[in-house]
């Protein structure tokens, strides 16, 4: 029973990691708030939802083919809409820009898809289950989980061992020095954008194997992802996945004691409580 | 005895900013602090007017012991602070910056009151003329005596000012000094500031306290501490000393 | 010169409001008589959360949330109670204020996006409050069996909207006003001049939910059924927002302005969706892409892009925009005489 909590939780806090790391990495490089984040994730879902149902493209091909579009489409709103900010007192600007992103692309969601609740039940390995010393490893949390985890590993390889990945932590070191390196700071945010929104394709994949959705889903989201940057401390990948873990063994032990409606006000509670004890994060980077 | 800094030290995660720190300022000796850069002289600042409680250690300002109070309590206790690159309220008028100050540090509740308050001090550090120009529009020494005419409006005892003198080209600085001089006698008020212009110090300051790495190194009469091997040491390194 | 400024000022005041007055006595039609009802809800909510939002510079993206609860508390005391209608109504301002210094006062320890996302999580908490709550009705909501005919809520919304209009005037002139910009301006410094930049904000925040509060109160007689769904929306936060940074924040006719303007432009949306709809259907492909669109999301979206393109061209809203202008009108006269 426990190490079935224990499984779930661990699985849960990857998946959310996945969706929140290119929320904290923008955050921590460029100094962006991108509350829209989450509906970006949820709109990828939608997608291969779509080429799902409408012509029969298993999700996780799918998500290979939004991948390099959700990247092109990070580049094009640094350029069409951050780049325009200007440096002055980004964080604020970016947070307004970005609910605004956000109002319209969830609108547009519902325009185009509807209010009914959606959901990948119909792919099978989702449903699979498999049972090993007592625990069962559900597929739609198993391969999520496994999905996420590639994804932190890839970004925490790029960043650390690409040429590019390390200009953009010289980047969000010193943004002068890293100029007289010759580092293109206008390309080298572009491209953070895009590996951000990239991670928003992954997420979002991520979050619906295992959650079912509907075009305000993303609020929900939004606040676990919030609460996982802060309490893995902004920027840091090791941290969100930690937080991530946290929080999902959380959700599960308090699911345990307490109807699932009220999850979201213990989780508010909590994130009130780390706000106003340590606002720079239980994790520091 | 004004204001007594008891061994304070000053942590910021592992490093050590300020360390086993302890000195008296009494009333109406013009002290100087002086160091290297990065000694610690605005984070000691920060400590006494109370952006940052110590680590460890004690602040007592006349007779009370005001550690770890917020910095708006212990700005009406009468420690006033100039920074060293201006916090001004950039879109006040240079008369709204000090109205600001001497409603809610001055303690007059009365706009025009206040008003008039205002008028007195920008006349006295010779803004009168700008009193209606957005502070953000000031030339920068003009910023820097806008800021002193700020922390007089709450009636202070004790000024904290870090590096007024920073910038100030000749006759500004004379004026200056002669503005120090008028607040000292005129107005009563102790002044201990941070300074990196040594001649000024040396012409103005009753007392010298030199910090280095966070640690007092020397504390005296000018002549004396210009003297002191270790200041010396610290400020041009070992070979001179 | 400034004083004859200022009585031209006031007479197109109450010039304005003694026609705004009379608007229910000429039979303007009922859906009319709505769209006022919305600008005046409106402008009060804007101007209100720009006494923390635009004084202070702490955007409260949650501020639906002193709405909502102002909605529950005048709804409940009346139908629980028998409370007369003014009484809750007022109690549900002073209440929104009681439970904005209790949230207000954590909250406000942090800044910028942290005290964004706080304040927005509000809204959601509240709604899963009083959707699990027994004796607020649950997810089903209130009745209110009232008799308040339009004409009526239409004199007391604009009532209100007056009333915080004037609050927000009396604390601009006032010593607290200048505490609450200096906040804005430069927290530390406030701070090092005597401002109690804690007890400061959470003031402007408590002020801020008053009429918030009072207007909820009004909309449960104005509807006459409310349930959390309905009157705790995370959309009106932003648009609240949004209206007031379109208008401008720098003073209190900036939000006003900026209320009456997008409320108008949405509301006729509304009343004209259908023709809009079928104009739209025109495009090629729209109804296969958009087969769920509706005049409220072409509202929602017009929104979002003002929002963005507010921010990235006119930061300051209309009123900075207006400024601009002045300003450059100033430099060609000055240059002119040279």
């Amino acid at each position: 029973m426990l190490g079935q909590i224990l499984i779930n939780g661990v699985f849960l806090g990857g998946i959310l990691a996945s969706m929140a790391v290119g929320f904290s990495i923008l955050w921590r490089v460029m100094g962006v708030v991108n509350v829209a984040h989450p509906v970006f994730c949820l709109l990828s879902s939608y997608i291969a939802l779509t080429l799902l149902k409408n012509y029969g493209v298993d999700p996780l091909l799918s998500l290979a083919l939004i991948l390099p579009i959700y990247f092109a489409l990070g580049c094009f709103i640094y350029v069409i809409f951050i780049q325009k900010l200007g440096g002055k007192d980004i964080t604020s600007a970016s947070m307004v820009l970005t609910f605004g992103l956000m109002l319209i692309v969830e609108k547009l969601i519902q325009a185009t898809w509807g209010a009914t609740e959606k959901s990948f039940l119909d792919v099978s390995y989702l449903m699979a289950t498999l049972e090993w010393g007592g625990i069962f490893f559900s597929g739609d949390y198993t391969i999520g989980f496994i999905l996420s985890i590639l994804s932190l590993a890839s970004v925490q390889i790029f960043l650390t061992r690409t040429f590019t990945g390390k200009a953009i932590r010289a980047a969000w070191q010193d943004i002068v020095a890293s100029l007289l390196c010759g580092i293109d700071f206008n390309r080298i945010s572009a491209i953070t954008m895009g590996v951000s929104f990239a991670l928003c394709a992954v997420g979002g994949i991520c979050m619906t194997f295992v959650y079912s959705f509907y075009p305000s889903v993303h609020l929900n989201w939004l606040f676990y992802m919030f609460l996982i940057t802060i309490v893995g401390g902004v920027g840091s990948i090791k941290g969100v996945l930690a937080a991530g873990v946290i929080i999902g063994l959380l959700v599960n032990l308090v699911n345990l004691l307490v109807p699932y409606q009220w999850i979201t006000v213990i989780i508010f509670i909590l994130l009130v409580g780390i706000l106003l004890y340590k606002p720079t994060g239980l994790f520091q980077s | 005895m004004l204001l007594e800094v008891r061994s304070v030290t000053k942590k910021f995660g592992g490093l050590i900013a300020i360390s086993n720190f302890s000195f008296v300022l009494e009333k109406g000796i013009m002290t100087s602090l002086i160091g290297p850069n990065g000694a610690g002289k605005t984070t000691l600042f920060n400590i006494i007017n109370g952006i940052y409680p110590p680590t460890s250690g004690s602040i007592i300002f006349d007779g009370k012991d005001i550690t770890g109070l917020k910095p708006n309590k212990i700005a009406r206790s009468g420690i006033g602070r100039t920074f060293q690159t201006p916090r001004l309220f950039n879109e006040f008028t240079t008369l709204k910056n000090v109205i600001s100050a001497a409603i809610y540090g001055g303690g007059i509740r009365d706009i025009r009151e206040a008003k008039k308050r205002g008028i007195e001090l920008l006349d006295f550090v010779g803004l009168e003329k700008k009193k209606d120009v957005l502070a953000k529009n000031l030339l920068a020494t003009e910023k820097k005596y806008l800021e002193l005419a700020r922390a007089l409006a709450i009636r202070p005892k004790l000024l904290l000012l870090d590096e007024l003198f920073a910038g100030l080209g000749e006759s500004d600085t004379s004026n200056a000094i002669n503005l120090l001089f008028k607040i000292k006698n005129d107005m009563g008020i102790t002044i201990f500031m941070i300074e990196h212009n040594i001649k000024a110090v040396m012409k103005i300051s009753e007392k010298v306290i030199v910090i280095h790495h966070g640690e007092k190194i020397a504390e005296g009469v000018p002549k004396d501490v210009a003297q002191n091997p270790e200041v010396i040491k610290a400020y041009l390194g070992e070979e001179y000393a | 010169m400034e004083t004859e400024k200022f009585k031209l000022k006031i007479t197109f005041l109450c010039v304005l409001l003694v026609v705004l007055v009379s608007v229910p006595y000429f039979g303007i039609p009922e859906y009319a008589l709505s769209v006022f009802i919305a600008v005046f809800i409106y402008c009060s909510l804007c101007v209100s959360w720009n006494v923390v939002g635009g004084y202070t510079g702490y955007l409260s993206f949650g501020h639906a949330a002193f709405f909502g609860f102002g909605a529950y508390v005048s709804a409940l005391l009346y139908t629980h109670t028998g409370m007369p209608p003014y009484g809750a109504i007022l109690l549900a301002g002073i209440f929104s204020s009681i439970l904005a210094t209790g949230i207000g006062y954590p909250c406000l320890k942090v800044k910028g996006p942290y005290f964004a996302v706080v304040t927005f999580a509000t809204v959601p908490m509240l709604k899963i409050m009083f959707e699990n709550l027994e004796f607020t009705g649950g997810v089903q909501g209130i009745f209110i069996k009232s008799s308040f005919n339009t004409p009526t809520i239409y004199l007391m919304t604009l009532c209100l909207m007056v009333l915080s209009a004037l609050m927000a005037v009396l604390i601009e002139k006032s010593a607290i006003g200048i505490g609450f910009t200096s906040i804005r301006e430069d927290e530390d410094a406030a701070e090092t001049i005597g401002i109690n930049t804690s007890k400061i904000k959470t003031l402007a925040f408590a002020l801020s939910a008053f009429f918030p509060g009072m207007v909820g109160g009004v909309f449960s007689f104005y509807k006459l059924y409310i349930n959390p769904s309905t009157v705790f929306s995370e959309e009106m936060s932003i648009l609240i927002v949004l209206f007031s940074l379109f208008g401008g924040t720098m003073r209190w006719i900036g939000p006003i302005i900026g209320a009456s303007i997008l409320v108008t432009i949405d509301r006729v949306l509304h009343i004209y969706s259908g023709i809009i709809i079928d104009w739209l259907e025109y495009l090629p492909y729209f109804k296969k892409v958009f087969p769920y669109f509706s005049s409220g999301i072409l509202a929602s979206v017009l929104f979002g892009l003002i929002l963005i393109l507010v921010i990235i061209f006119m930061p300051k809203g209309i009123l900075g925009w207006l400024e601009k202008i002045e300003l450059e009108r100033l430099k060609k006269r000055t240059s002119g005489r040279d």
